[in-house]
């Protein structure tokens, strides 16, 4: 019995070698391990039929088969022709088969002979081609070839290069042969496009549609809870660097001279940041093991004036070009003290008049101004401060995190950039994954994803801040915050909010 | 309240537990309990309501667990949150309604049975006054001040009164643990409510307690009403025109409650002249006694009903419009949808060879692999070398040969490149058997040749002699499973008439002679 009978949509996918089948396919299944779909610039990378089925707790819902490409169409059609009698319909297929059958123990069509195989025994053929090259005649013969097997066809136009557009030629041609034709940049394809072509295979499949529609649903939930999950990383990041602080026990000796403290401190600061470094990494590691990206070489491009600037995080440029802008720093500044004030007013029965709300507001909107200014600039302190010895007998000093009102909006900023560079990767592409910050620099001015938020966002995450600060990160109410942070990831996922060029 | 509570309480009682723990019962629960009611896709649902509907399921199977677990003994955290807000509700209520009444009687004159109207009105109204003023401006500017500092002061003295009825009530009995995880709970905003409640329900009471106090004495005393002014231009028109503020709710109703300008300047006391002493031209409390009932009642106790009827209405509120997607909420809600993710269930392309170098080759890897994708349709796993200048170099490259093959299923065949000018029989016979030995007899072999070295060539094309000189080696060494292959430079893919190593079949059995010019 054939897959096809046990109720499982079977899909072949087809064309001529090096035409993006296997990358169409990576992308299509979420496979990044080049070890298990192998793509390469090498034509006939793929040696042979491969399977990848989709499974759901160990039922297979969807088996796609990638293939060989077509090497001597206009020789096997040739071969076909010349092999089969009269008629058409279930005497082609015969000639087919005997086709396939006559090939079986040499290697003269080999690779048409692979590709053929699951077709004859019932799967649908999704035929590949790069429309950003011409039509040529011999494509015909592989056209032809596909419908005499009497399969249900759909052809996908992949774009392998973005310079030249030759769809409008293809659909004619493709369109006396297919039942259907779709559009699929196999390295550019976001997830909705994935669903889309999901979408479109119902059409060619005949008798298995439950297993496709399922597929769909379960594709579409886990996207979700990818979501939310992806939420709860952001929320972490932020959570743990707005609030943490890397303490030391420093010796009685290091602080007795002016030149050994500023050592002292210096070297604590050099940790904080390494650490709030490292943090941001993990995060941001946990995110591409999310998205199924696990195996791609993760690398930053920060560019020789930021890595001049001192590090990533911390480097003068990366602050002037994300967070907010000084306006939406103040206002936010402002409203935060405004609300400190307003527990004053509250705190003395309105005896103040309103006078702490306005003086809050005041201090709030001119410190952000002037504070923004600055760059994460990292304060020491000693909470057993005046005269706190630890038990060791030296001094306790605590160093972070930084209080500059655009921290949190430039972290933030950073991890979105990188969640759009994560959602917006095919997982076809088997190029080395950078994150690009020098595109952001190159335009020099507030681009990030922070100033574009609406107000009520910008208030929900700024409360968020705000808490936590207060209150520290167990104790900080977050769902608000959440909710904003999953509206905003997926927009990015939409491509409704985006920073990265569209050719990126 | 209660059930909010117990929840939270239960979930933090899971902090610190073995996650697969977690998940196993969740996942239980799940199965057993909440997909008979929600269905099995409630998981697709991830809107509030159908969390709310989830975790009651949950909560009431976690109940029951824990019920039976300490066989129905002590209270759970949400009753004893409850039993504590009713008796210090009552507490309040008895202690309000006796301060009131201590108020109230306290600012009669005892000795001269006389209300100083002003100052009863400054006791008993004006904090109260400020205190509303206070709170609707917190209402009006929340939006501009954000949440928290609406609720600021409110929330910290609510959670100093909460802490201190759990802490008194029950808790402590219960343990250290139950009292972190009160802790943990304390912070969420709807618990503010119910004990911001407690304060206007002490209002209330207060009120009640005053208005109570104000008519026993009444009642049981001839009570008589005045008002005084130090500056000489408080002139009583100005006390009439603020009574007659103070009654304008009331006014239209019953007139009577209001005081006259005559009754206003008819019971002012004058410290001076010849009418200086108490009044008693007129009924005082005719005048003064329903007007100031009617105020306490209007001023003092409907605003704190009114605000106990909004506490409510926002305790209320609060636990409906919970969105159940905090921290602890969306950990649990995973573990309760958790499901089979969908599956990429591919092994690698089977095609993988070990490639061994025979003589000193050193092909770069790229070229080297496209080459044999192409006219073997093999894939390098891993690239070794042998036949150097060191015999023992060609153990070593057995051995990890050995390893590859034990360690990587993909592989299919042995790849031994060779130059075809360069066959020496009695050293490479010996190699090729104990290759054999070591990929066993499933695994096809193959001899890959390249002719003499050219500018510009990685692989040239042997000279067809020399291809049968390796072709009657191979015949000779008797392998059904090796099969000679020379490069091809016009071999591109498919399309040849050369027989290949995709297939092992096809491998054995075409030996020796395979690959004919």
């Amino acid at each position: 019995m054939s897959a096809d009978d046990a109720g499982i949509p079977r899909f072949a996918v087809v064309g001529r070698v090096n035409k993006g089948k296997s990358s169409i396919l990576a992308t299509l299944v979420e496979e990044a391990d080049n070890a298990r779909i192998r793509i390469s610039e090498i034509p006939g990378e793929t040696t042979r039929c491969q399977s990848i089925p989709l499974v759901l707790g160990g039922e297979t819902l969807v088996e796609f088969i990638d293939t060989p490409g077509f090497n001597r169409a206009r020789q096997a059609l040739a071969w076909l022709r010349e092999h089969h009698a009269e008629g058409s319909g279930e005497a082609r297929i015969e000639t087919v088969r005997r086709f396939v059958e006559a090939h079986r123990d040499n290697d003269e069509f080999q690779d048409e002979r692979l590709l053929l195989e699951p077709v004859l025994e019932g799967a649908g053929v999704v035929y590949v081609v790069d429309a950003s090259k011409p039509y040529r005649p011999d494509f015909g013969a592989e056209m032809e070839i596909l419908r005499w097997t009497g399969r249900p066809r759909m052809a996908i136009l992949n774009h392998l290069s973005p310079e030249n557009d030759y769809s409008e030629e293809w659909r004619e041609r493709l369109g006396e042969s297919f039942n259907l034709t779709r559009e699929f940049n196999a390295h550019r394809a976001r997830f909705r496009e994935r669903i889309r072509l999901l979408r479109h295979l119902l059409e060619i499949e005949e008798g298995n549609r439950a297993k496709l529609e399922q597929t769909i649903r379960q594709l579409e939930a886990e996207w979700d809870r990818r979501r939310s999950e992806a939420a709860d990383i952001f929320i972490a990041l932020l959570g743990r660097a707005l609030t943490e602080r890397v303490c030391e026990n420093v010796g009685g000796d290091r602080v007795d001279r002016d030149y050994k403290r500023d050592e002292a401190e210096r070297a604590l600061k050099d940790r904080y940041r390494a650490e709030l470094r490292e943090l941001e990494r993990r995060h941001h590691r946990r995110l591409i093991q999310l998205y199924k990206h696990g195996d791609a070489e993760f690398a930053e491009e920060v560019g020789d004036a930021l890595l001049a600037g001192g590090d990533d995080l911390f480097a003068e440029e990366t602050w002037q070009f994300l967070g907010l802008d000084p306006s939406q720093l103040a206002l936010a500044g402002g409203l935060a003290g405004a609300a400190a004030g307003g527990s004053v007013d509250l705190a003395t029965g309105g005896l103040t008049h309103g006078l702490g709300t306005l003086i809050g507001a005041a201090g709030g909107f001119f410190a952000a101004i002037w504070k923004g200014r600055k760059l994460a600039e990292i304060r020491v302190s000693n909470p057993l401060s005046p005269k706190g010895e630890t038990a060791a007998g030296g001094v306790k000093w605590c160093a972070g995190p930084p209080k500059n009102p655009n921290f949190p909006w430039v972290l933030l900023d950073r991890a979105l950039f990188h969640f759009e560079h994560l959602v917006t990767r095919a997982h076809g592409r088997r190029d080395r994954f950078v994150i690009d910050f020098n595109q952001l620099r190159a335009r020099g001015e507030k681009h990030g994803y922070a100033s574009r938020l609406t107000a009520d966002r910008r208030r929900a995450l700024q409360n968020w801040f705000g808490r936590l600060a207060d209150r520290g990160r167990e104790d900080s109410e977050d769902a608000e915050a959440f909710e904003t942070l999953r509206t905003v990831l997926r927009e990015i996922e939409e491509g409704e909010l985006r920073v990265l060029e569209a050719d990126d | 309240m209660a059930a909010m509570i117990d929840f939270e309480d239960l979930l933090r009682a899971d902090d610190g537990a073995a996650d697969e723990t977690l998940v196993a019962r969740d996942r239980a629960i799940a199965a057993e309990q909440i997909v008979p009611v929600l269905g099995e896709n409630f998981g697709d649902r991830a809107d509030s309501a159908t969390r709310r509907r989830a975790f009651r399921v949950w909560l009431r199977a976690r109940s029951d667990a824990e019920s039976a677990r300490s066989e129905g003994a002590g209270l759970s955290a949400g009753e004893a949150f409850v039993h504590a807000r009713r008796l210090t509700g009552a507490a309040l209520a008895v202690g309000a309604l006796i301060s009131g009444a201590s108020v109230a009687a306290g600012l009669l004159n005892r000795e001269w049975r006389y209300f100083n109207v002003l100052l009863f009105l400054a006791v008993t109204l004006l904090p109260q006054l400020a205190l509303l003023a206070t709170l609707l401006a917190g209402a009006v500017f929340r939006k501009a001040l954000g949440k928290s500092a609406t609720l600021g002061l409110a929330q910290t003295f609510a959670r100093a009164a909460v802490d201190w009825l759990a802490e008194k009530a029950s808790l402590r009995r219960a343990g250290d643990a139950a009292l972190k995880r009160w802790r943990a709970i304390r912070k969420r905003a709807f618990l503010a409510w119910p004990v911001i409640a407690l304060t206007q329900g002490f209002g209330v009471f207060y009120n009640a307690g005053l208005i109570l106090g104000f008519a026993g004495c009444l009642l049981v005393m001839d009570v008589r009403f005045f008002w005084e002014s130090t500056p000489a231009m408080a002139a009583s028109e100005s006390l009439h025109a603020l009574a007659r503020g103070l009654s304008a709710p009331w006014s239209w109703l019953a007139p009577d409650f209001v005081p006259t300008l005559e009754a206003v300047e008819g019971t002012r006391m004058t410290l001076t002249g010849a009418e200086r002493g108490y009044p008693e031209k007129i009924d005082s409390a005719r005048a003064w006694a329903p007007f100031l009932a009617a105020t306490l009642l209007c001023w003092g106790a409907a605003p704190r009903l009114l605000l106990w009827f909004l506490c409510r209405w926002r305790e209320s509120r609060a636990l409906q419009r919970e969105s159940f997607n905090e921290r602890p909420h969306r950990e649990l809600w995973r573990r309760l949808t958790d499901r089979p993710l969908l599956e990429v269930a591919v092994s690698g392309p089977a095609d993988g060879a070990v490639v061994i170098l025979w003589g000193g080759l050193t092909p770069a890897d790229e070229a080297l692999r496209e080459t044999l994708l192409r006219q073997l349709r093999l894939n390098p796993s891993a690239t070794l070398a042998a036949g150097g200048a060191d015999p023992a170099a060609d153990d070593a490259a057995l051995a990890e040969a050995t390893a590859v093959l034990r360690s990587d299923p993909g592989i299919r065949a042995a790849v031994l490149v060779a130059e075809s000018w360069g066959l020496a029989p009695r050293d490479l016979a010996p190699f090729l058997k104990a290759l054999r030995d070591a990929v066993g007899e499933k695994i096809a072999l193959t001899v890959f040749l390249t002719g003499e070295p050219a500018q510009g060539a990685v692989f040239t094309e042997p000279r067809k002699s020399e291809t049968g000189v390796w072709e009657d080696f191979a015949a000779r060494l008797g392998d059904a499973g090796l099969a000679v292959r020379p490069y091809r430079s016009n071999r591109v893919g498919s399309g040849t008439q050369q027989g290949r190593v995709d297939d092992p079949t096809l491998l054995g059995g075409k030996s020796g002679k395979e690959g004919a010019e």
